[in-house]
């Protein structure tokens, strides 16, 4: 399948036995696209924003099996895009990110946000900077329930004379449950000395002042690491254009984490 | 009429014995002033009563409402009408204080609060406690001064209508105006709620406002005198000494932070490299 943007756009798109998805975004052309996986298997979604575009890529996994998702693409002449990624399912599920910064002013922000409960979810993502003044920030959050696996690397590649390039990273997990296993690994490799780069990294239970302070407010223990899993889904779920879908995702995602109890 | 009745309360952070047999009896619409020089177990007795997992009860009890409330969890006390404002209250980025409150409300009752019913109530505490009105899109006391931590605990209260609300040196952060402000929102909803309250506070201002009808010193673990509000007077003028001398007890003093000063980093320039 194949779409191509012109002017403005505001797409949803539903992938069922169709697996392979490339998005071409004309230039001087901007908009969003709510994308919904709705069966197990393997998925190749390719993104060619051209010079001066915006494009907002919001994905949720609703498949009830396992998924493999590739998703990749060059990013052109100051082109932003913004890709955000929420699964909540409780399926195996393996990312596979690759893009390329490749001329400048090129911007690219991804988000991912996972619930993991006895699945294994696998990301392995690549920001390369191949032009200066490009600008790259991978944000990951992943709440760790019972039995979770869950193993992300986040690359941030600048290449020679890819100078004033940012390349930024955060994940954040939380673990919630037992017996649920983490691995996390933040890469930065630079060959090129004028640029910006940082990362950041958090994977632990939650603090124990914070949960004492919301039980005290008469959230039971369940609700409480709910609400404070809360933030670790915002950010992704804020990506969803249409206030009443947006709305209902964040209500799944609540009941999902235990904000409402039993 | 639910009552706090505290018997022979012993309680131990670690390996220290903090409180070593109090006995309190709080009423509805009562207003107890709890003073005492710091490090003497004013904080630690609202703690054991909220449950703070840190602090443990080796002897005695505590009901309300004649329910054990050693029995419970956090959680079920504050369901059962209990409120604790806290001395630090804890900074939560990433849950908003508009989920947080709807979250807490609606823990406490079987049908789920209307947004509408929750705006409204919402609005109306941030206006008497004069917050910025982003208050609910905030993070919870995320990048708060002290002073809007502690009003913010008071929007807590008010949305959440305690019978028994103690307030853990609420006052501190707050400056003469914000006081007065605090004051009159605490005094306001026990006018509304009937609600009983301990108040600590080390300040005859904030008291003078709030007018205790009982006031208690606690000194190394113990209530050694109670009173009414002339005690509070007393204490304001006097300090504690006399009490000291009259009662044979002995303060703690808080320990001194002996821990090591950190001076930074060195900022000479290394060399030979």
């Amino acid at each position: 399948m194949e779409r191509i943007y012109e002017d403005e756009f505001q797409d949803v798109l539903e992938l069922k036995e169709e697996k392979e998805l490339k998005i071409l975004v004309s230039p001087h052309t901007y908009g969003n696209t709510r994308l919904i996986l709705k069966e197990e298997g393997e998925y190749r979604i390719e993104l060619a924003p051209m010079h001066s575009t915006s494009i907002h890529l919001f994905i949720q996994n609703k498949a009830q099996g396992k998924v493999r998702l590739h998703l990749l693409g060059d990013i052109q002449e100051n082109a932003d895009v913004k890709l955000g990624l929420l699964d909540l399912e409780d399926t195996d599920f393996e990312l596979y990110e690759s893009f390329d910064l490749k001329a400048p002013g090129a911007r690219i922000e991804l988000y991912t946000a996972q619930l993991c409960q006895d699945q294994k979810k696998k990301g392995d993502i690549l920001v390369r900077h191949s032009s200066p003044y490009t600008y790259g920030y991978m944000h990951n959050f992943a709440v760790l329930k019972d039995g979770a696996n869950y193993e992300m690397v986040a690359n941030g590649t600048i290449d020679k004379g890819a100078r004033e390039a940012a390349s930024h990273q955060e994940t954040r997990v939380l673990t919630v449950g037992k017996e649920h296993a983490t691995k996390v690994i933040p890469l930065l490799m630079i060959d090129e000395n004028d640029v910006k780069a940082s990362h950041a990294l958090t994977i632990g239970e939650p603090d124990e002042n914070q949960l004492y302070y919301l039980e005290s407010r008469g959230l039971s223990k369940e609700m409480a690491l709910g609400l404070l899993s809360v933030g670790y889904f915002m950010p992704t779920i804020e990506m969803i254009q249409e206030e009443e879908i947006r709305e209902k995702t964040r209500e799944e995602m609540e009941r999902k984490v235990g904000v409402y109890g039993h | 009429m639910p009552e706090l009745v505290v018997k022979d309360l012993h309680v131990r952070v670690d390996d220290k014995e903090i409180l070593k047999g109090v006995d309190l009896v709080i009423k509805d619409g009562e207003r107890h002033a709890l003073m005492g020089p710091n490090g003497n177990g004013k904080s630690t007795l609202l703690a054991a009563i909220m449950g703070n997992p840190k602090f443990t009860v080796t002897q005695g009890e505590i009901t309300y409402d004649g329910k054990d409330v050693l029995a419970m969890e956090v959680d079920e006390r504050s369901r059962l009408g209990i409120f604790l404002g806290m001395q630090y209250p804890s900074e939560i980025p990433g849950v908003t204080n508009s989920d947080f409150l709807r979250t807490a409300i609606n823990a406490r009752s079987e049908k789920p609060i209307s947004l509408f019913k929750f705006i409204k109530e919402m609005d109306r505490a941030i206006k008497e406690l004069e917050m910025k009105p982003d208050l609910a899109h905030r993070f919870l006391n995320d990048g708060f001064s002290g002073g809007e931590k502690k009003r913010n605990e008071i929007v807590q209260m008010m949305l959440l209508k305690p019978t028994l609300s103690m307030l853990d040196e609420i006052d501190s952060g707050l400056d003469v105006d914000a006081l007065r402000i605090v004051a009159d929102a605490i005094q306001k909803c026990q006018e509304e709620t009937n609600m009983g309250m301990i108040i600590v506070s080390h300040y005859a201002r904030f008291l003078d406002y709030l007018k205790p009808t009982h006031a208690h010193v606690l000194i190394d673990g113990k209530i050694v005198i109670s009173g009414g509000v002339e005690l509070v007077d007393k204490i304001d003028k006097e300090g504690y000494d006399w009490i000291e001398k009259e009662y044979h007890v002995k303060a703690n003093k808080e320990e001194e932070n002996t821990r090591p000063i950190s001076l930074g980093s060195c900022g000479a320039k290394r060399r030979g490299f």
